[in-house]
């Protein structure tokens, strides 16, 4: 089996060789051999050891992937495949698009339909616990629509607004 | 003492005081907005008054809900937690007006040190030492100018009305300063409806230390120790422990005559903090913050007492049942406060669901928490998820322990600072007590997570992968059933 995994920005490519026992499973992560043999204590809890060395692992699915809790180190796994497949299907957005980094509370709207603005203009100011935030322009242009109001949940994905690239040109993705 | 006490406030501190009021048999209400139906809080009291709408304005800031929720379920007295509503005069003095005891100061204390430049004078007239600045606030760029160039510069621009470091700029030069006090006096009006400003003497590397007093309403104030919290991100702390390592008994000494002073000159009554930052061995004052604080578990660690019981008998108007000398300390405590928030993207808010929530336990450890495995934390409140706290004979041993307790709190689902707080702890200047407030920007600017635990998050997801489906955590009810649950149909989430 060979799988193409995210951490963060980082992109791992792991193979697992069919098993061969009930022993310890052999595991290559860019090429380089490991070895992990453990029990589920519990579900979604394994005990056992990685390289030689006792480890405990905590493992649950959640929509973005995978997250694994290894004593205070707390990693989302991703599937790489996956992702391209999700991505490929929700379709390319606008390079014009503004979303938020992070589920959030539109508190104040700075622009209008048609305005013209300039990058790194702030557009929408967003808070999420406590903590305010604004969102600017990607690229310098024309305001095509406003997507939210005040007081409106928005997520990550969630167009705010919409930017017309100024000169007709294309925009860099 | 009271039969029933509403608790205006939600998350871990709610569930903190809701203890207590349990521990004394005292009936308990909470209150909760829409976001909160499901939270903890909310199941550890025994009634709970809806609030509606989840803006904090509409709900846990709501005056006159909160009064109408406290009447009609005849709670006699309420309990503001901190944050919200913990040191507002108006609501103190609107509690009073419906003849319900407000579980704080009293409201002519909280007006005086709400407000920073007279809470400055306040002490100062008490002899307790200030930090050099103006004594007024003034918008006046001239004026502001003018003062800045007789403390020298760097100078500290805050705002009168300020808190949690909201409209707080450093200026190095003249230049700086005009466009500090702009900065500072837009934000304050945003945050505090109040965009009056001053500046004060800026200290590089100071150390955050503050006193826990209690004073009843007989005149007797005593103090609880030091806490130091050095450790802050975006002026807000993130560690906290007592003893401080940079005190010794003639320091303590003086800061803690000086908190005593300072809670006295305020007509200070109930818990309260006073803050100060020492420079080398001198100190200064910072502001009263008149209500239970958020790192309160590791003095009620060290001297044995409930702090929340102590507020309670103080509100019900005992007197305090012990003299200075009767409050002793045993031991180092040490805290983490885990937040939900991603410290290698700068400390941005990262709210959802919990997947998966096992809190720390075993010998000397603490864990003060408002989530469970299928918790959503909601976008509209602090991002505070729980304390991890430790107490131990000494320093070093809480520090052991502490770590050890963070490398069993797992909190899955959300982006938390526990890998930094593990790295914190271990480092060599924090392992020899030379901390300061700008110590993570010094130390850990450029924290990253350490790319070496990949592997064991490589492993385990090869391993869940291979799981037979009886052993997988598939988080089904929590991360998959996006609709809101009834805490009933989720008892399953509960096994922990």
């Amino acid at each position: 089996m060979e799988l193409k995994l995210k951490i963060e920005d980082r992109a791992y490519a792991v193979s697992v060789p069919p098993a061969t026992g009930d022993g310890p499973r052999r595991f290559l992560v860019d090429g380089v051999a490991h070895e992990i043999g453990a029990t589920a204590a519990e579900s979604g809890a394994f005990t056992g050891m990685l390289d030689g060395k006792k480890t405990v692992l905590h493992v649950v699915r959640g929509p973005e992937g995978t997250w694994v809790w290894c004593a205070g180190r707390a990693r989302l796994v991703r599937d790489a495949a996956l992702e391209q497949r999700r991505s490929g299907r929700a379709g390319g957005r606008g390079g014009g698009a503004v979303t938020p980094a992070f589920p959030s509370v539109v508190v104040a709207l700075l622009v209008a339909a048609g305005e013209e603005v300039r990058k790194g203009q702030p557009l929408v100011v967003i808070s999420a616990m406590k903590m305010e935030s604004r969102l600017v322009a990607p690229h310098a242009g024309r305001v095509r629509a406003v997507r939210t109001t005040v007081g409106a949940s928005v997520k990550p994905g969630d167009v705010l607004v919409e930017i017309e690239p100024a000169t007709g040109g294309t925009v860099d993705e | 003492m009271f039969s029933k006490v509403l608790v205006a406030n939600r998350g871990e501190i709610a569930v903190r005081v809701l203890r207590t009021l349990r521990e004394m048999g005292i009936a308990s209400v909470a209150v909760y907005s829409d976001a909160d139906r499901d939270a903890l809080h909310v199941q550890a009291a025994d009634e709970a008054v809806p609030l509606g709408d989840s803006r904090p304005a509409a709900s846990y800031l709501d005056m006159a809900k909160l009064v109408d929720a406290a009447r009609k379920t005849g709670a006699q007295a309420i309990h503001p937690g901190y944050g919200f509503l913990s040191e507002s005069a108006a609501f103190a003095r609107r509690v009073a007006d419906a003849g319900l005891v407000f579980i704080g100061p009293p409201p002519e204390a909280l007006a005086r040190l709400g407000h920073k430049t007279e809470a400055r004078r306040t002490v100062r007239a008490a002899g307790v030492p200030i930090l050099p600045g103006m004594d007024e606030p003034d918008s006046d760029p001239e004026r502001l100018a003018a003062a800045a160039e007789r403390l020298g510069y760097p100078v500290l621009v805050k705002a009168a009305a300020g808190g949690g470091g909201k409209g707080m700029r450093v200026a190095a030069t003249a230049a700086e300063l005009r466009a500090a006090a702009q900065a500072a006096t837009s934000e304050a009006a945003s945050a505090f409806g109040d965009g009056a400003i001053y500046v004060e003497k800026f200290l590089a590397r100071p150390r955050h230390v503050e006193f826990q007093i209690l004073a009843d309403a007989h005149g007797h104030v005593v103090h609880l120790f030091e806490r130091e919290c050095s450790i802050q991100r975006r002026h807000q702390k993130i560690v906290e422990e007592t003893p401080s390592p940079a005190l010794d008994e003639e320091l303590r000494g003086r800061m803690a005559g000086a908190a005593i002073a300072a809670a006295r000159s305020a007509g200070y009554v109930n818990a309260g903090t006073v803050e100060f930052l020492l420079d080398g061995r001198e100190f200064y004052f910072l502001e009263v913050n008149a209500r239970i604080q958020v790192e309160h578990p590791i003095t009620e660690l060290l001297t044995g007492l409930d702090l929340v019981r102590c507020q309670l008998e103080i509100a019900a108007g005992a007197p305090l049942p012990f003299a200075q000398e009767d409050v002793t300390r045993r031991g180092h405590a040490i805290e983490c406060r885990i937040y939900a928030e991603d410290p290698s993207r700068g400390f941005t808010p990262s709210p959802g669901r919990i997947l998966l929530a096992r809190l720390p336990h075993g010998p000397g450890v603490r864990c003060d928490a408002g989530i469970f495995t299928g918790a959503d934390v909601p976008v509209e409140y602090d991002p505070i998820l729980a304390k991890v706290v430790a107490h131990a004979s000494t320093r070093d041993e809480a520090i052991g322990r502490l770590a050890r307790a963070l490398e069993e709190c797992v909190i899955l689902g959300v982006a938390t600072p526990v890998e930094l707080l593990l790295d914190v702890l271990r480092s060599a200047p924090f392992r020899e007590g030379r901390t300061h407030t700008r110590f993570l920007d010094e130390h850990f600017a450029d924290w990253r997570p350490a790319e070496s635990a990949d592997l064991a998050a490589l492993a385990g997801f090869l391993l869940d992968r291979e799981a037979p489906a009886a052993t997988a955590r598939t988080a089904s009810a929590a991360a998959n059933d996006l609709d809101v649950q009834s805490p009933w149909r989720r008892l399953g989430a509960w096994g922990r």
